[in-house]
């Protein structure tokens, strides 16, 4: 079977949508004695988890009065005593959700609440594409697909490339995130503050793109094409697969984050080969292989930040090339506190914040002056 | 932030739209979310173990008993059967095409219109939040191995209808 015959397959689907060990089984005999189907069950996999269910939402302002009409209800039935002793143990439960559910310091000291101050970069620029002809400049929600006779469609405009071999560039700024369709199919996110180099058209040995910063991307299968993935330190050689790619210019956290199929990590004196749900640090000349949950890193192109224990300078990095903004200065005590959560990528930048400041203990302050 | 207002605002969105998934009216789950919050505000000891069942299970309740009171006459063997559980899906890709956009959606819609809607609950509650048998028969009120067996009829019901594949994608 290929891809689309699982995703018409009512017992993949069902499999799917009820994800319970028996289906499981069945499935697990199905690829043990058809192997050859594992790539493109995976495939179907990935594609059947785009699949949402509808759901409605209250405004912020329906919610909020909403939980006005419950307290006032309350305040109005009972006796002033009673309902602050009540309080006092939903203080004592509630912080113990807390502490379960969204954060804990590891620090010893009582952290400090500390204010950090947030400013907007005032300069924003645009995503850019440069061929060897002319550069263009794209809107955000507009989707680079690079047709099979090799042509860069931008939505608005078709850029024909006279020298096929020839590399585009891709420049997404800080603020801004893009995806684009490679000419054999591939699909790439392209993260904020990120370059991307790519052929109109691929020569006969092998797929190579440039990578400078963060990229999700689903490789199309070619067995006779091996895809390479290069940055500066390190190449990541594929074969048929998904992962996700950190390679910033200056941050010291390059990872590799394998999600799908099987692919290689290397430099000039070594290749580490990768399975799924596996990650690689890449340190100058060191590799180091971890273990992580996928469901808590390749969120962003979702909408949504996750995090397990990690130093909320680490977010606060995150979050400034994403929204195109800086953080003031913060304190030592603030900056190595480590949080676990979750946070929607609001187009509103100030409901983002808030819930940092309920996970981190941190509050912060737009800075108008800027 | 007050206490009781955290654990609020943490499951506001999931348990409005469950309750818009069991087919009432905005309103009517706003009101029944808010009797929720009443009740537990006027329990003499929070003692509640597990918030996020306890809070579905509430709502649950309170939903079920708006539903008896907006049909005048009860069938005799009246239990929670009755309640509908829609599900509209929708797929977030903007790079596949629409053709297959439809033809999987429309696919995955005839599976979903050919079960009940206890066992499109259960698959609400194991899709959408990954929740175990447990935790979904907690918020149910019926036993593991009921949910389970509702589950396993469903996995059954489509494989018998698998063959009528063709059927499905004229129909729908």
């Amino acid at each position: 079977m290929n891809e689309k015959d699982f995703l018409k397959n009512e017992a993949f689907i069902s499999y799917m949508l009820t994800k319970d060990p028996v289906s499981e089984k069945y499935w697990e005999s199905y690829l043990r004695k058809n192997p050859h189907d594992k790539i493109s069950f995976e495939n179907a996999k990935c594609t059947f988890k785009k699949i949402r269910f509808h759901s409605s939402v209250l405004s912020i302002s329906e919610r909020d009065s909403l939980y006005h009409k419950i307290l006032n209800n309350q305040t109005k039935k009972k006796p002033l005593v009673r309902k602050r002793r009540l309080l006092n143990t939903y203080l004592a439960v509630a912080a113990s959700i807390l502490i379960v559910f969204l954060f804990r310091y590891t620090t010893k000291e009582t952290p400090l609440k500390s204010t950090v101050y947030v400013k907007q970069v005032s300069e924003s620029h645009e995503i850019e594409l440069i061929t060897n002809e002319k550069s263009y400049t794209l809107a955000s929600n507009e989707i680079l697909n690079v047709t099979k006779t090799g042509e860069i469609n931008l939505g608005t405009a078709v850029i024909k490339n006279t020298n096929e071999e020839s590399y585009n560039t891709l420049k997404v700024p800080y603020g801004k995130r893009t995806q684009m369709t490679l000419v054999d199919g591939s699909k790439l996110w392209i993260n904020s503050g990120t370059t991307v180099k790519f052929p109109s058209s691929f020569n006969d040995n092998n797929r190579s793109i440039y990578v400078e910063g963060e990229i999700y991307i689903e490789v199309a299968k070619d067995k006779s094409k091996p895809f390479i993935v290069k940055t500066t330190n390190f190449d990541v050689k594929v074969y048929g697969t998904i992962f996700d790619l950190k390679a910033y210019k200056n941050s010291l956290a390059k990872q590799v984050f394998l999600f799908e199929g099987f692919v290689s990590v290397s430099n000039k004196n070594k290749e580490l080969m990768m399975v799924p749900n596996e990650l690689v640090k890449i340190e100058e000349n060191k590799f180091t292989k971890e273990k992580f949950v996928p469901e808590n890193y390749n969120s962003w192109r979702k909408g949504y930040l996750t995090f397990k224990d990690k130093p909320l300078q680490d977010i606060l990095i995150e979050l400034s090339r994403y929204y195109n903004v800086s953080f003031s200065e913060i304190s030592k005590n603030s900056k190595n506190n480590k949080c676990t959560g979750k946070i929607h990528l609001s187009t509103n930048l100030n409901d983002v914040l808030e819930t940092l400041t309920i996970l981190s203990g941190t509050t912060f302050e737009m800075d108008k002056n800027y | 932030m007050n206490q009781i207002e955290y654990i609020y605002r943490l499951h506001i969105n999931d348990l409005y739209n469950y309750g818009t998934h069991l087919g009432f009216e905005k309103d009517v789950v706003k009101d029944s979310i808010q009797s929720v919050f009443e009740k537990i505000l006027n329990k003499q000891k929070f003692d509640i173990v597990n918030t996020k069942a306890y809070l579905y299970r509430s709502l649950r309740n309170e939903l079920l008993t708006e539903y008896k009171k907006s049909i005048k006459s009860l069938p005799i063997d009246f239990n929670h059967q009755h309640i509908p559980f829609e599900i509209e899906i929708s797929i977030e890709d903007v790079i596949m095409d629409n053709e297959s956009k439809i033809t999987l959606k429309n696919k995955v819609d005839a599976v979903l219109k050919e079960l009940s809607p206890r066992q499109r609950e259960i698959i609400y509650f194991r899709y959408t939040q990954d929740y175990s048998y447990e935790m979904i028969s907690e918020i149910m009120g019926i036993s593991v191995a009921s949910s389970r067996n509702l589950i396993l009829k469903a996995l059954n019901h489509i494989r018998k209808n698998g063959l009528n594949t063709f059927i499905f994608s004229l129909l729908f």
